[in-house]
């Protein structure tokens, strides 16, 4: 359920709510249902809830024990066989993937194309690997996804597939009948991208000036040649990685009890929800995973992240990620010996590799009741950041993992898609994802990244150096919150970004 | 332990030397610094000297740290002249020689792992000289220790079960390095390096600990090399003839060989051991007493010092070795998933890594010459902060990972490694008994991190300032 949910009196939570504070504040959004859709620019009414011992624990039961200096511990309340369980699939996680076929047959199967070899090599510490710098590159933290750029066309790149994968194991064809009728002889990595950026400059509203850096992308070195004309390139940087059990364990009704897709409620914000197929029950499904809800739970996202990243087969992608005419690809698979009946990831293993991603932990939250931070809180509300980032949810209590049921949690993303604004769009389409919708990004531990990997970098292709780099990028229905950020003093400012570093 | 070079009255004569020497600098409690009464009139506290601080156990642990890597590079360094000794004459007794060397390097490395897991040189010491997080996100750790390895980029490996074998061998492209004499036609240190990042990824490493080992032993298939069936007590028996130097003897599997493979797959093996102690030595020059760089912040670093102690003891305890290194194999029933598979000497890596936990708690290490080096413990630090109940607690819970882990070691040298352990299935009571163990032991170092109210970070301050 969600955490502020006026609906369910059940909640023990919902008492809470007589407790909240009213304050008046000058914000462009949130005019209530009543009100009329043109009226933009008025006083209005912003709850800010009273704060709650809870929300030191992030993530409830899963929260961490303490601080770490990686995101990559199991939560705190776990016992001991799933701790166990969460390390061992921790194992193929951190483990490099290698070329089939070799001896060490329950870690071979990489390719024939892929982008790394491991998960934690895209995924440092469980958060975002070092981007990768500008220049002419083979990108590595960098994923290229291929989309179509036409709404009529929902078809991927018929040679490329839905995402380039810039590596690949050496295979080189031999049989001269079948090199006389295909062009290219050798599996070889899809392309290199070039990547630039140029700078946006802009001013706040007490005149102290930022810097965005805008990136601009290219595909090279195609190895297969063009792409289709209605194909568009979509690059996202690898996302944290923490606390997705929990966010598999919030309940679809708590979601779409926030879908506004057509700006019913008047607000600004229409909450939309991906429709995504259940790739095991073909069933059409929210979204839930990847940047624009790609995904419907956490399984079939790990196991697409092993098919399409790293080149392994499984029981919910099957075939390796060969389009039909990479033929090298094809028969470099075949090499490598694993046919459907013997997926390069079995089941078993599969599953501790889920199980592990569904115990992480997230770290509990940082010296939440300081002054600067508690203010930050209260600007946090005031500027309605929390109609995306909707900040607590108590997990589903049917949850079949016992240690995630009904646990409150304080991830601060409603997991739906928000037209973000040309600046921020891609231009492609996943699903019901438009080119300019991006799902709202969790919030909790994306302020302890520089201490967990040295780097920070926001937004879905790490464009974004700070907190306040990301929420400058705002932009679409998150225009007028952007502007109220602007608006602010520096104090403010630095107040709203503590906040959102401390949760 | 490895006391092969001393009688047992020798290195009991040793031990007894040197508690005689505690007795003296008044470590034992019996005694303070300046006499029985103590400086400020305190006699030890239940035979712990009331002394000890905080900073002694860091220093302590800082000085078993250089005395465990130390030990290391100097196996490391004893194993290169073995394998020199074996390659310029591959005798089957120099090969037995050869793989001697190599498990007795095992023996302090092993102890050392306990220095993991703590943001130490070993996980984080980049290129630079530095601390901290490199491209990759890792230290040198990978390039001494990754397993399991992707051997068939090295050697040659023989198809097992049906599994792996190519579909058409004409198809068959030679990606190992050894066979691979156009791509890379010299095999030195600059090739090896070259490859430490082959493809681009920091982790795909040919080198280190269980490279070499491969290269000795090979693939362990079973006393009939058939790879198949019920696994048996036979650990890899890659041939002597691997190495031959005489004409038209070399081997490769059942690969057509020519002469310069063998020599090729030498050359391998002695520039490996020689990065094997590149590594080592920059580690151990991190915890040189003194002038080390990471030794002198670590010393002075207090509680945070302290809490990586223990916060490592644990995370080894329980994530590495309880979860994946036992764990895993035990649940996959999977060879490839023992820490020394060519080898067959899983059960060393066991016992050591407990060992090393141990060590790390009794602040007491046994040199790979016999010398002990010992001082101001966390079992002493317990008693002196009145914390005898959960001091004696974890102490037992160690010991008891020991004797259980002695279970594994002993079962092993009489004839059933862990690789036939585990085949007995998941309720394998042996391996059962080290996992639960570590696990009990894993919670009383968390119950000492509380009680000694230490972590790396302090979540409960409140100030602005930046974590």
């Amino acid at each position: 359920m969600k955490h502020f949910s006026l609906h369910n009196v059940k909640s023990i939570y919902s008492t809470r709510l007589l407790a909240f504070t009213i304050l008046v504040v000058l914000s462009a959004c949130d005019r209530g249902p009543n009100q009329s859709k043109n009226v933009s620019s008025q006083s209005i009414v912003s709850v800010v809830p009273t704060f709650d011992l809870s929300e030191h624990k992030t993530a409830g039961g899963i929260t961490h024990k303490r601080l770490y200096a990686s995101y990559l511990y199991p939560g705190e309340k776990l016992n001991n066989k799933q701790k166990l369980n969460f390390w061992s699939g921790f194992s193929f996680f951190r483990d490099p993937w290698v070329a089939a076929p070799s001896a060490t047959g329950n870690r071979d199967g990489l390719g024939p194309l892929f982008n790394t070899r491991s998960c934690i090599a895209c995924h440092t510490a469980g958060s975002r690997a070092k981007i990768d710098e500008a220049g002419h590159i083979l990108p590595l933290s960098l994923v290229v996804r291929l989309g179509s750029k036409d709404s009529s066309i929902k078809d991927v790149d018929p040679i490329y597939g839905g995402q380039i994968q810039p590596r690949a194991i050496s295979y080189r064809l031999t049989d001269t009948e079948i090199i006389e009728k295909y062009p290219y002889t050798d599996n070889v990595g899809e392309a290199w991208l070039d990547k630039s950026y140029s700078k946006i400059e802009g001013t706040f509203a007490d005149g102290e000036p930022y810097e965005l850096l805008k990136p601009n992308y290219q595909l090279s070195k195609l190895a297969y040649g063009e792409l289709a004309p209605h194909i568009g390139i979509s690059v996202r940087l690898a996302p944290n990685i923490f606390g997705m059990g929990l966010l598999n364990a919030i309940k679809t009704d708590d979601l779409l009890e926030q879908e506004d897709s057509n700006d019913s409620d008047g607000n600004g914000i229409s909450a939309k929800y991906n429709r995504v197929p259940n790739v095991i029950t073909n069933v059409i499904e929210v979204g839930r995973f990847g940047f624009k809800a790609k995904h419907p739970n956490l399984h079939q996202q790990v196991a697409a992240a092993f098919r399409d990243d790293i080149g392994i087969t499984n029981s919910s992608f099957v075939n390796e990620s060969c389009t039909a005419r990479q033929v090298a690809c094809n028969y470099a698979a075949e090499y490598g010996g694993h046919s459907l009946a013997d997926l390069e990831i079995p089941n078993n293993r599969l599953d501790l590799v889920v199980t592990f991603n569904e115990l992480l932990g997230v770290p509990p939250a940082r010296k939440l009741q300081s002054k600067t931070v508690q203010a930050g809180r209260t600007l946090f509300y005031q500027l309605n950041c929390q109609q995306c980032h909707t900040p607590s949810y108590v997990t589903d209590e049917a949850y079949p993992v016992k240690a995630l049921a009904k646990q409150t949690i304080w991830p601060y993303t409603d997991l739906a898609l928000h037209d973000m604004g040309e600046g921020l769009a891609d231009g492609v389409y996943e699903f019901n994802a438009n080119g300019h919708e991006w799902r709202t990004a969790p919030l909790w531990g994306i302020g302890l990244q520089q201490y967990t990997t040295g780097q920070q970098r926001f937004l879905h292709d790490g464009r974004a150096r700070t907190i306040s780099e990301a929420i400058l990028w705002h932009g679409g229905e998150a225009e007028p919150v952007k502007k109220a950020y602007v608006a602010l003093t520096k104090q403010q400012r630095e107040a709203l970004i503590k906040f959102v570093k401390a949760i | 332990m490895k006391f092969s070079s001393f009688s047992k009255i020798s290195a009991a004569m040793i031990i007894a030397f040197s508690l005689t020497a505690c007795v003296d600098d008044g470590d034992n409690g019996v005694s303070g610094a300046v006499g029985a009464a103590g400086a400020d009139g305190v006699a030890g506290n239940s035979g712990v000297s009331s002394f000890v601080t905080r900073d002694d156990v860091i220093k302590t642990n800082a000085n078993i740290a250089y005395a465990a890597y130390s030990d290391s590079l100097i196996s490391a360094t004893e194993l290169k002249v073995a394998l020199e000794t074996f390659v310029a004459d591959p005798t089957d007794t120099n090969f037995a020689l050869a793989k001697k060397s190599w498990l007795d390097s095992r023996e302090p490395y092993g102890q050392t792992e306990v220095y993991r897991f703590r943001q130490g040189p070993i996980d984080e010491l980049k290129a630079d000289g530095t601390l901290g997080q490199d491209d990759a996100g890792e230290g040198p750790e990978g390039l001494i220790n990754a397993w399991p390895l992707g051997e068939a980029i090295i050697d040659y490996v023989e198809p097992v079960d049906g599994l792996s074998g190519p579909e058409s061998p004409a198809n068959a492209i030679t990606d190992n390095i050894i066979a691979n004499i156009t791509a890379y036609p010299t095999i030195n240190a600059d090739t090896l390096e070259g490859l430490f990042e082959y493809g681009e990824d920091g982790r795909n490493v040919t080198t280190g600990y269980h490279a070499i080992e491969f290269l000795l032993w090979g693939q362990d298939l079973n006393k009939d090399l058939s790879g198949t069936g019920t696994r048996d007590n036979t650990a890899g028996q890659r041939p002597v003839t691997d190495y031959s130097i005489e004409v038209g003897a070399c081997t490769s599997g059942s690969n057509a060989t020519t002469d310069d493979i063998c020599t090729r797959r030498g050359q391998y093996l002695v520039t490996t051991a020689q990065l094997l102690i590149d590594q080592l030595k920059r580690v151990t020059e991190q915890w040189e007493p003194v002038s080390g760089s990471h030794y002198t912040n670590f010393v002075a670093g207090g509680d945070v010092s302290l809490a990586k102690i223990l916060e490592g003891m644990g995370r080894l305890s329980f994530g590495e070795l309880a979860g994946e290194r036992i764990n895993i194999a035990l649940i996959e029933n999977s060879q490839e998933d023992e820490h020394s598979c060519f080898s067959d000497n899983t059960h060393r890596d066991i016992f050591l890594n407990a060992k090393g936990v141990q060590n790390s708690f009794n602040a007491k290490y046994v040199r790979i010459d016999g010398e002990v080096i010992e001082g101001a413990s966390i079992y002493d630090l317990l008693v002196v902060e009145e914390q005898h109940e959960l001091a004696n607690k974890l102490r037992g819970a160690l010991e008891a990972t020991m004797s259980a882990a002695a279970v594994i070691d002993t079962k092993a040298k009489t004839g059933m490694p862990f690789d036939i352990l585990i085949q007995d299935g998941i309720d394998q009571p042996n391996i059962k008994a080290v996992i639960d163990a570590l696990v009990a032991q894993t919670d009383d170092i968390e119950a000492v991190i509380d009680a000694l109210g230490v972590t790396t970070n302090d979540l409960r301050d409140d100030t602005d300032q930046e974590i």
